[in-house]
Order: C-alpha cells, then sequence, then structure tokens
C-alpha cells in the first residue's frame, strides 16, 4: 500500500456539493489517484486530514494542510470547483495557493465548474490556470484522462 | 371706293347751276358798282361845289355891306378873288352834268351871275358916290339879283338830290337782283334735292329695299318669291346694285341648299337627341341611384373611419403613419404620450429625424439603416430579435422600444407604412430579471445535472460492478436524457447571456475547416445513427480567420445537427467552405436533402423559442434557440446568415464571415 501510495499522484479535490465530490473520488481512485478533498477554501488549508476512507485525506487546518501537503512533497494536482462552500469560491483558492512563497506554483490546477462564462475562464488563464471544465458538459472519464494527460502519467 | 355715277352727275348738274348763278350775280354786281360810283363822285362833287358856291356868294354879299359902310377899296380885290373863284367852280360844274336838266340849271345860273355883276357894277359905283338915294335903289336891285343866285343855287342842289336819287335806286336794284338771284337759287336747289331724292330711291333705295324685303323672305324660308322678281339676265354687271342682286341671288341660293341640308340635319340631329336625352335620362336615374349608394357608402366609411380614429387613439402602443416618404401624417395618443412629441410638431416632419434611434451601446443608428428607411426603399429586411434598439424622446432620454412596421401599399405600389411601438423599459427589466434567473437556474440545474451524468457514466463504464443489458439499455436512455438536458441548459445560459450582453468574443486566427472536422467528429455517433452521407468541401487554399473558435464552434454544431435532425436517415448533408470576393470573407454553406423550412415559418426562423411545425412533429427533441443563438453570434461576428429552402426538397444555410472583422 505504501509503495502504492508513493507511485500514486495525489490530488487535493475541492467540491462543495457532496454526491459529486463523491463521485469524483471514486473515479478518481479507481484510476489511481490519492485524492485529498474539501468542500470550503477554509476547509482545504484550516480543517486538518482526516480519514475518509482507505485513500482520502480531509484537510482540517491550514497549518496542517500545508504540513501534509510539504509532507506529501507537495500534490501532484488540484481539482478545484468554482462555486464552493463559504464565502470564498475558487478563483480565491488559487489566490492563497499561489500566493504561498510560490512553493505550488507549478502544481496543475484543473477547475470544474458549472459556470461556463468566458470572464471566469480568463480571470482563471490570468491566474495560470489552464484547464477548465464545464461540469455536465464533460464526462469524468474525458476531465481524468486529461489530468492524467498532463501529469503524463 | 367706287362712286356710284348714278349719284354724281346729277349733283354735278346741281353745282354748275349754283355756280352759273352765282357768276351772274357777281358780274352784275361790278356793273352796279360802277354806276354807283360814277354817280357817288358825281354827288359829291356837286354838292361841293354847290356849298363852295353857297360860300364865295356870302362872301361876296358880306363884303359888299363891308364896302357900302366904311368904303374900304381893299374890299373889292377881295371882291374880284371871289369872282374869280366862282368863274373857277363853275367850270368845274360842267363835266358833271350830263343832263339836260342839269345844263339848263347850270346856265341860269351862269345868267344870274353876270346879271348880278353888272348889277353890283352899278351898286359899288353907287356906294362910292355916296348918293343914298340911288344907293338904296341899287342896294334893292343887287338884294334882288343875290336872291335869284341863291335860287339857281338851290336848284342846283335840287337837282343834286336827283343824283343821290338815282344812287338810291341803284341800290335798290342791286338788292332786287340779289334777292330774285337768291329766290332763283333756292327754288333750283330745292328742285334739284327733289329730283335727286326721287332719282337715288328710284335707282338705289328700292332696289334695297326690294332686297330687304327679299331678305325677309330668307328670313322667312320663302327663296321662291326671289328668283320670280330678279330675273338674272336683266341684270348689268358692271352695275353695283345688279351685282348686289346677282351676289344675293347666288347666295339666297346657296342659303337655301344649306338650310335645306341644314334642315335635314337637324332633323336628324333631333332624332338623335330625342334617343340621347332619353338615354341621359336613363343614365341619371343609374347615377342618382349610384350617389345614393355613395352617401350610404361614405357614412359607413366615416363611421369606420370614426372607429378606426377611436382604435388607433386608445391603443397603447405608440403609432404612426408615414408617407412614402417617411414623414408623418398621423400619429396617436400613445405617441405623444411615450415620445413627449406633439401632435403639432411633428405632422409633416420624417418620422427617423423626430426619433434618433440608437443601440445597446449607445451608438447612433444611421437613418438610412433604419428598418422603416429599408421598408420605405422598397427592402423586405428581416427582424432583428437580438439587439435592442433605443428611441431618444423629445427630452433626449432614451428608452428601449418593441416596434412593428407595416407597409401600405394601394394596388401594389408602395404609398407609407404604418410603425407601432412600445416603450420596452418595463418589459426589458422583467426580460432582464427573467434572463438572470434563468442563468442563476440553469446554473443551479448543472450541479445535479452533473450527478445523473456522472453517476450514470461509473454505472455504465462498472464501477459499480457489471450490469446486465436491459439495466445498460435503460442506463444509457437516463445518460443521454442528461445529456439532452445538458444541452438545453447551455443553450439557455447561451441565450441570458446573449439578452444580458455579456457574450463577448475572443477572436483567434483560427483554420474553420478544422473547427468544422472536429464538429463533425463530434457528432460522427448521430451521423452513422442515421446514415446520413455527409461530404466535407474545402477550398485548397483557404485563408486562417479571426474569430471566437468556441461560439463559431455552436454555430457550426448548431447547423450540423439540425442538419441531421431534421433529414432522413440515408439523407445527404454537404458543407462547403471556399473564401468569398477579394478574399474578405469566408462563405460556409451546409446543405441537406431534408424536410426543409415551410414557407410560413421563414420569417420566423432566427426568432427566440420558434420551431417549425414540421420540426416539432418530426423531430421531438428541440428548444427553439439553436438558430436564434446561431444568428445572434454571427451579428456579433460581424457576419451574415440567410437560407435557402424548400419543403420536402431541403435547405441551405449560408453563412459569410469577415476574414477580420477588426479590417472590414
Amino acid at each position: 500500500m505504501n509503495k502504492d501510495n508513493k507511485n500514486k499522484k495525489s490530488i487535493l479535490l475541492i467540491e462543495d456539493d457532496i454526491p459529486l465530490l463523491e463521485a469524483v473520488q471514486i473515479k478518481l481512485e479507481k484510476n489511481n489517484f490519492k485524492v485529498i478533498s474539501a468542500r470550503s477554501v477554509e476547509r482545504a488549508f484550516s480543517s486538518g486530514i482526516e480519514d475518509l476512507d482507505s485513500g482520502s485525506i480531509t484537510v482540517s487546518s491550514i497549518e496542517k494542510a500545508l504540513k501534509f501537503l510539504s509532507d506529501l512533497e507537495g500534490i501532484d494536482a488540484i481539482w478545484l470547483d468554482h462555486n464552493l462552500v463559504g464565502k470564498e469560491n475558487g478563483i480565491d483558492f488559487v489566490n492563497k495557493f499561489k500566493a504561498n512563497g510560490g512553493r505550488w506554483s507549478k502544481v496543475p490546477i484543473f477547475v470544474v465548474s458549472n459556470t461556463s462564462s468566458l470572464d471566469l475562464r480568463k480571470s482563471y488563464a490570468q491566474l495560470g490556470v489552464d484547464h477548465y471544465f464545464v461540469k455536465a458538459e464533460h464526462r469524468l472519464d474525458n476531465i481524468i484522462s486529461e489530468i492524467k494527460e498532463t501529469l503524463a502519467v | 371706293m367706287k362712286i356710284n355715277i348714278k349719284i354724281i352727275l346729277p349733283i354735278i348738274a346741281l353745282l354748275c347751276i349754283i355756280l352759273a348763278a352765282f357768276g351772274y350775280l357777281l358780274f352784275y354786281l361790278k356793273y352796279e358798282e360802277q354806276i354807283i360810283d360814277n354817280q357817288t363822285e358825281k354827288f359829291q362833287q356837286l354838292n361841293l361845289m354847290s356849298s363852295e358856291l353857297t360860300k364865295e356868294q356870302e362872301t361876296i354879299e358880306y363884303n359888299v355891306l363891308v364896302y357900302r359902310f366904311n368904303l374900304d377899296k381893299n374890299v373889292l380885290s377881295a371882291i374880284d378873288q371871289s369872282d374869280i373863284n366862282i368863274a373857277q367852280i363853275t367850270d368845274k360844274i360842267y363835266p358833271y352834268i350830263n343832263s339836260e336838266t342839269g345844263r339848263k340849271l347850270v346856265s341860269n345860273y351862269i345868267e344870274a351871275r353876270k346879271n348880278i355883276e353888272n348889277v353890283r357894277g352899278d351898286l359899288l359905283k353907287a356906294i362910292a358916290s355916296k348918293k343914298e338915294d340911288d344907293l338904296n335903289q341899287k342896294y334893292a336891285i343887287w338884294s334882288a339879283q343875290t336872291q335869284a343866285i341863291r335860287q339857281t343855287i338851290i336848284d342846283l342842289d335840287n337837282y343834286n338830290l336827283t343824283v343821290f336819287n338815282l344812287i338810291l335806286n341803284s341800290f335798290n336794284s342791286i338788292y332786287n337782283k340779289l334777292f330774285q338771284v337768291i329766290l332763283i337759287l333756292i327754288v333750283i336747289v330745292v328742285v334739284s334735292i327733289f329730283v335727286l331724292f326721287y332719282y337715288l330711291k328710284y335707282t338705289i333705295s328700292n332696289p334695297i329695299i326690294k332686297l330687304s324685303i327679299f331678305s325677309d323672305e330668307i328670313a322667312n324660308k320663302n327663296f321662291t318669291n326671289i328668283s320670280e322678281h330678279i330675273n338674272p339676265e336683266n341684270l348689268n354687271n358692271t352695275d353695283e346694285i345688279d351685282r348686289l342682286f346677282q351676289d344675293f341671288l347666288t347666295m339666297s341660293q346657296k342659303l337655301k341648299t344649306a338650310y335645306d341640308e341644314l334642315e335635314q340635319n337637324v332633323k336628324e340631329r333631333t332624332q338623335a337627341l330625342t334617343i340621347r336625352t332619353f338615354e341621359l335620362e336613363e343614365s341619371q336615374k343609374a347615377t342618382m341611384n349610384i350617389l345614393e349608394d355613395l352617401n350610404m357608402e361614405r357614412k359607413s366609411l366615416m363611421e369606420t373611419k370614426a372607429l378606426d380614429e377611436a382604435v388607433l387613439a386608445s391603443i397603447g402602443e405608440g403609432l404612426a403613419v408615414v408617407d412614402k416618404f417617411g414623414a408623418i401624417t398621423y400619429i396617436n395618443d400613445a405617441f405623444e404620450l411615450i415620445t413627449g412629441w406633439k401632435r403639432d410638431e411633428v405632422l409633416g416632419k420624417i418620422l427617423v429625424d423626430i426619433l434618433p434611434s440608437q443601440a445597446e451601446d449607445g451608438t447612433p443608428i444611421p437613418n438610412e439603416n433604419r428598418f422603416i428607411s429599408r421598408i420605405l426603399s422598397g427592402e423586405n429586411p428581416e427582424n432583428d430579435f437580438v439587439n435592442t434598439v433605443y428611441y431618444l424622446k423629445k427630452d433626449g432620454t432614451r428608452f428601449p422600444i418593441q416596434s412593428l412596421v407595416k407597409r401600405i401599399t394601394l394596388n401594389g405600389e408602395l404609398i407609407g407604412a404604418v410603425k407601432t411601438f412600445t416603450d420596452a423599459t418595463k418589459i426589458k427589466d422583467i426580460d432582464q430579471a427573467k434572463t438572470e434567473f434563468v442563468s442563476l437556474a440553469a446554473h443551479q440545474l448543472r450541479t445535479p445535472l452533473s450527478a445523473i451524468g456522472w453517476y450514470s457514466e461509473m454505472l455504465l463504464s462498472g464501477d459499480a460492478g457489471e450490469l446486465n443489458e436491459l439495466q445498460k439499455k435503460y442506463l444509457q436512455q437516463i445518460y443521454d436524457g442528461n445529456a439532452r438536458m445538458v444541452n438545453m441548459v447551455k443553450s439557455f445560459l447561451n441565450v441570458s447571456r446573449i439578452e444580458l450582453g455579456t457574450m463577448t468574443l475572443d477572436l483567434e486566427l483560427v483554420d474553420l475547416r478544422k473547427l468544422v472536422d472536429d464538429v463533425a467528429e463530434e457528432q460522427e455517433q448521430k451521423i452513422e445513427q442515421k446514415k446520413i452521407n455527409l461530404s466535407l468541401n474545402y477550398q485548397r487554399d483557404l485563408p486562417a480567420i479571426v474569430i471566437d473558435p468556441k461560439r463559431i464552434r455552436m454555430v457550426i454544431e448548431n447547423l450540423l445537427s439540425n442538419a441531421i435532425k431534421y433529414t432522413e436517415e440515408r439523407g445527404k448533408v454537404e458543407i462547403t467552405i471556399s473564401s468569398g470576393q477579394e478574399n474578405k470573407n469566408i462563405l460556409f454553406k451546409i446543405s441537406d436533402t431534408g424536410f426543409g423550412i415551410p414557407e410560413n415559418a421563414k420569417p420566423k426562423i432566427f426568432g427566440k423559442l420558434f420551431r417549425a411545425e414540421n420540426a416539432v412533429e418530426k423531430a421531438t427533441e428541440g428548444t427553439g434557440l439553436g438558430l436564434y443563438i446561431v444568428k445572434s453570434i454571427i451579428n456579433e461576428s460581424m457576419g451574415q446568415i440567410w437560407f435557402e429552402s424548400l419543403e420536402n426538397k431541403g435547405t441551405t444555410f449560408f453563412v459569410s464571415l469577415p476574414i477580420d472583422p477588426n479590417n472590414s
């Protein structure tokens, strides 16, 4: 399992809708990803890491999250929903994430959003986020295969 | 002017007679004048001489008296001188005395003179001798002799009076002669006038009276009398009156012919007139009937007009009627209310000047591009369902409008247009709220749709264990239904974006062929399912084009999926891409052999939520938003889209896009 874990790419999954979060998580794990999930930006940074089930970890506090992330020697990718629980949204997450000393600036972010607005796409693009999917219009298969392609798995 | 000899001759004769009479009178007068002159001179001379003789006689008598009283011998020489004077006077008298009586009188005088000279000599001697008795005797004798002398002189004077009477007689005879001549002349003139009058009467007046009678006859249409009274052979061609008769005869004959013809004509015309009058009466009756009908028609027209005007005035939409030049001929109350213009201010003005138009972003719409201008210039512009148009009120504020323009034609000729419009501010606000709501709702829908989609995807891919065929089939239905729903949401959102004006273009240099290939590949499954024969024809050296690939992709997706959807199985769909004129445009053409667009649906085909009846019948799936979105995107991209379609034959959509919208 450790060996598996070491070979596995880890993805931070941030999605507010529980059924969707579960579906994505299952699908990602089926595709051999280690998934760390959160439903809000706050939680993504602050809630520490809790075991959801065998392969999943929830971040509970930012220190812990960052520690965890650093322990993992960085995560490989982030699956980010735009609309999240709480006041902050995906853009806020990217801002905070990228602000952290540029340490994770190279981690690819995949935005999977309900919103197909061009303005939003542009906002993400300005922050260096190139992967943008409109949620209902893409099969999980397609998104995951693009992640794999990007990570060259 | 030619003068009739018949008139001239008698006048000349009369003038000759008068001249002769005057000539005679003049001769006579000259003769009498000489006589009178002679007699007058004689009378004067005799008169003078007799008075001189008297004077000399008195002088002598005086001097004799003087000598008697003072015996002055000088007086005697004066008496001698008087004697000499008397002798001279007596000598002069003779030539003037040519009658016997006269001469006798003169010789009596001379005799008496001789006697008295002797007597006077004796007297003078007596005076000188101073013998008183002798002297008185002698003086008495001398006085008697003196008396005798004086008597002879008086006789001479009396004789002279007879001479004067002779002169008077001459004058009398002249007066008599003059009176006679004048009397004769008067008689001659009167007689001549009578003669001339009767002469003229017979030569001129009578024929004229005759002519007048004949003309009366002609006037009474009696032509036979004339030819009975005038024999043309007796007429002299040189005589004016005769010629007049000749002419009159000819004229009367011609007149007779003309009159006969006229009478015939009048008969015919009268007959025709009677018929015509009858016809006229008939048509008058008919006209009266028509007029009555017209009046009734007019009344009902007035009623209709009043009704129309009341209707037009009462409708809530602004309404303007313009003539073919776009000048306002009518506006209703709502027009005044909405725009702030009063009827008097705008009548006759050009509508597009009164209501300037703007696009959403405030750019003015040129008058010639205005819908109504295009209608009036004979174009048949399509309704623009996409862009909101604003009008400026009188006070310069703007308001969004919804409007409709209808042409007015008379006998197929365009004579004007009617424009109705509403202030769409509220509608637009409601629309905006609705659009925002749809946008929000659609976003919210995406989450559950994603859940359905992804979970069914996972089930189908065996993530939860193998499914049997039936389960797979049903699940596939769920998955497909969900996919359709997702598409619908996508369309709704696109429409919302269009209507909220948040659809922006992200222009890139794109190879359109690649885009079409991608879309075709995406829809391969559907194409294969319906066994559609899809052919793609690209111009080889097609230039790249500056477009928003995502939007244009949407256009191609829509057009291709429509072509597939509305074409029977095994039908044909053909896409052709070529560059247009001067390499400024690219023309995308997609034609199918499908159901076609019915005529009545053609004008509305780009409208929102519109689906043609046959489309609804043949394919239940569809939102009626596709072509609306397509049209909006093409408009936004500064391109054009149009189509040709025949029902049950097929449809061809043409899309023309500028190669570089920034340079076109």
